[in-house]
């Protein structure tokens, strides 16, 4: 569902992203590992089709990212680093918005108030969001990319922010989706989360995949079988 | 479907906005609004009509002005079109959303389109309404006219609108990692051949009869009227020929936004790209420990605080790049004045052409203050909880705000009046009356825009350009503009009774030093009111 060709991204001498090749499948939850400034924020714009690549390509769903833009988005939901938000809507106002942005029928806005309800924001949804506290915002957001049912979900950093129940609640939801069958990429610092969700992890350094596989696969590259923080550290020092 | 969604969802935000401000802010804005603009008519209308019956050419004159008048309007928009859009299109982070979205680029590109233009044109489309409702009153137009003239001025508003976003994707693709120098080279650009026409027109030749120098401005002026140029169209369309006009004007504002959609279908995304892929590891420059140095024994929080500006300031090259291109402009223009030799050179003379400078620069003051000075303490106040730690009173982080702007202000603008000065051969004394009057001028801008800075403080944005097109910012930039036009009325009342022949030669000088008085006093009104007001509430200020 979501791949990469040799995507290679400079920013001016420096290489953030240097010929990485991915092929994530459908229904997988892929764990993109990285110290700060790895390059996993960068390699993430390159396949959501924010940069442009300086070269090679990325394709979700089999649409090229740069050619087929619309119909690869469409498939896509997607939460940034910092995820913007119209600071003078309310929750409720800016879901409304995006379902419009989506063109989705009215039938399916009705799941508007479900999804507030199953993130806890349902009783601050005529609320101004310039009055939501971060963790509130990140589980807008969320909310706002689960709408349209999207067929790969990428994320960069979920947890931050997130109280235990929330993060409870999103962990779920991201596993019973997987079931369903969409493809989910997240980039995280959290390890354990890591550990628990994905089926397979990437660990990306100076802007190169210097490993992937399952968690097994990884021990075995370092001949270690402790946590995957000794693997981490292990990998990338 | 999408594009409805958007508009409404602009409403509602603005829509909230307007909910959640008091009813008397809202009151207060609108009383003050209809005030200025009032003002303005006021002083538009008794001015030209004053005009009209005391010269011969006074009809004509207006009709010339009328056409400046819309000339520099059309200027102005382009120049605001031209910065507004570029951080509309390449800096804001909602496009960067939208961006993540299945929606087509150049759909995003209308919007933000529209978006920019209406920022950009609203409050100059203010200023119209005087001028329009003048001209309207001075003729004895019938309500038709102003019907006519508001459809004209909608249409005429996408002419340099497209011109200006044209002109910002096409710097940003060309200069895509060298920001803020792709800013300055529009505004290059753009300034060069107004000014070339500048001084190709505006030598004035100050022959012994008054009517005939005035004719001699009239000759000036001609340039605004060239049938080639929208904001004649403009000011034709609005007495005769109204559906020709509106259909030239329609045409064009068409052909304007088809050029840049075709040109953002293939620019856009592209340029956006590469604008957020500019290069890392930039190394902040004047690191050098001297600039400390040169504060010395300061109360050490001051002088961080001081060195802190400094940086920023020379980091910012669309800060200093500014003002230098202003100087330059400026300087080209002086050798014009200087082929005028021999006995023309009279002491009225220089008078005049000082009056005209003041004029200039006060107008460029103006700019620069409500661009740069009046954002600092919304900009600042997010960081704001920082310097409050370092036990710092509050007035005294305006005074320091006040204290540099000011000097920045005035060894700009000194440098353009004392090479003034020399060119003309200005007798001391007026030269020392000139450089007071750019003093005060320069302290009655900065005091004025801080202090409005502080009143209409927007702590939550972090968009500069949010910050001045904002009622506070417009209401900043209208009152610079009354304050330079009634430091002009006053700088220039001596030589132009002279030259009506109304003031003996002998009164000038006691007249003058009357006009210095006013602006004295005027000054330190305009500075001292609102700076006293800004200090009180920010004491009262939350954090
Ligand atoms: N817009 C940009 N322009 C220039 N350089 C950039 C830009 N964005 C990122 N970089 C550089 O690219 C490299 C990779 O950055 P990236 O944001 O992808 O790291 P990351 O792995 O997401 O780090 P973190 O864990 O801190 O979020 C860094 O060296 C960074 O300085
Ligand atoms: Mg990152």
């Amino acid at each position: 569902m979501i791949k990469a060709v040799a995507l290679t991204k400079k920013f001016g001498e420096l290489v953030a992203v240097n010929a990485i090749d991915l092929d994530i499948e459908e229904g997988e939850i892929f764990g993109f590992l990285g110290p700060n400034g790895a390059g996993k924020t960068t390699t993430i714009k390159l396949l959501t089709g924010l940069l442009k690549p300086t070269s090679g390509q990325a394709f979700i769903g089999g649409y090229d990212i740069q050619l087929e833009y619309k119909q690869a988005k469409h498939l896509i939901g997607y939460l940034p680093e910092t995820p913007y938000l119209y600071e003078k809507l309310t929750g409720f106002e800016f879901l409304n918005f995006v379902a419009d942005l989506y063109s989705l029928d009215n039938f399916t806005k009705k799941r508007i108030p479900q999804l507030l309800e199953t993130f806890n924001l349902f009783q601050n949804k005529d609320h101004l969001i310039e009055g939501y506290s971060y963790g509130m915002r990140q589980k807008l957001v969320l909310s706002s990319l689960l709408l349209h049912n999207p067929k790969v979900i990428i994320i960069d950093e979920p947890m931050s922010g997130l109280d235990p129940k929330s993060s409870k609640i999103v962990k779920n939801i991201l596993k019973e989706l997987a079931q369903e069958g969409v493809t989910i990429l997240i980039s995280t610092h959290i390890l354990a989360l890591a550990q628990e969700l994905c089926h397979r992890i990437g660990v990306i350094d100076e802007g190169r995949l210097i490993a992937l596989g399952t968690i097994d696969e990884l021990k075995a590259l370092v001949k270690r079988s402790d946590s995957l923080e000794e693997i981490f550290l292990e990998l990338t020092r | 479907m999408t594009s409805s969604s958007i508009i409404k969802v602009k409403l509602t935000i603005f829509k909230n906005i307007l909910l959640r401000t008091s009813k008397t802010k809202l009151l207060f804005f609108f009383i003050l609004a209809m005030f200025l603009l009032g003002g303005l008519f006021a002083l538009l209308y008794y001015g030209l009509k004053y005009f009209e019956v005391s010269s011969p050419f006074g009809p004509y004159l207006s009709e010339r002005l009328f056409s400046f008048f819309f000339m520099t309007l059309l200027v102005m928009l382009i120049f605001s079109n031209l910065i507004n859009s570029y951080t509309t299109l390449y800096s804001s982070k909602e496009n960067e959303y939208l961006l993540t979205l299945p929606l087509d680029h150049h759909w995003i590109f209308s919007v933000k389109f529209i978006e920019s233009t209406l920022l950009s044109s609203w409050a100059l489309m203010l200023l119209a309404i005087p001028l329009v409702i003048t001209m309207g009153f001075l003729k004895n137009l019938p309500l038709s006219f102003y019907l006519r003239s508001a459809s004209l001025l909608s249409i005429f508003i996408f002419i340099p609108a497209s011109l200006g976003i044209l002109l910002a994707i096409t710097l940003a693709s060309l200069f895509p990692k060298k920001r803020e120098r792709a800013l300055l080279f529009g505004i290059l650009i753009l300034l060069l051949p107004f000014c070339l026409f500048f001084i190709r027109y505006y030598r004035v030749d100050p022959r012994a009869d008054s009517h005939i120098f005035l004719y001699r401005i009239l000759d000036g002026l001609a340039f605004a009227s060239s049938p080639l140029l929208p904001n004649h169209w403009l000011v034709k369309g609005m007495s005769e020929d109204y559906l020709y006009y509106l259909l030239l004007l329609g045409s064009n504002a068409l052909m304007g936004f088809y050029l840049s959609l075709l040109i953002a279908k293939r620019l856009y995304y592209p340029s956006w790209s590469k604008w957020h892929s500019a290069e890392t590891g930039e190394k902040g420059y004047l690191g050098a420990s001297w600039i400390e140095s040169l504060f010395q024994g300061m109360n050490p929080a001051i002088k961080a605080i001081i060195v802190k500006d400094i940086k920023t300031f020379f980091r910012e090259p669309t800060l200093w790049g500014q003002l230098l291109l202003f100087l330059g402009l400026l300087l080209i223009y002086l050798p014009s004045l200087k082929d005028i030799g021999g006995p023309l050179y009279t002491l009225f003379y220089r008078h005049f052409i000082i009056t005209l400078n003041i004029g200039g620069v006060g107008l460029i003051l103006s700019t620069l203050n409500t661009r740069f000075v009046f954002p600092i303490f919304s900009l600042e106040g997010m960081r704001f909880w920082m310097i409050r730690l370092s036990r710092l009173e509050a007035p005294t982080l305006i005074l320091i705000k006040f204290v540099s702007s000011s000097i920045l202000c005035l060894v700009t603008t000194l440098t353009f009046f004392i090479l003034t000065n020399i060119t003309l051969r200005t007798p001391p004394f007026m030269s020392l009356i000139s450089y007071s009057i750019i003093l005060l001028m320069s302290l009655a801008m900065s005091g004025l825009s801080l202090g409005l800075g502080v009143l209409f403080s927007n702590l939550k944005v972090d968009n500069p350009t949010v910050v001045v097109s904002g009622l506070g910012g417009t209401i900043n930039g209208v009152l610079c503009l009354i304050y330079v036009i009634l430091v002009e009325v006053l700088v220039g009342l001596p030589v132009f009774l002279h030259l009506a022949g109304y003031l003996k030669t002998s009164l000038y000088h006691i007249l003058l030093g009357f006009s210095f008085m006013g602006i004295l006093l005027l000054s330190l009104g305009f500075c001292l009111i609102p700076l006293r007001l800004g200090i009180r509430a920010l004491k009262e200020m939350e954090f």
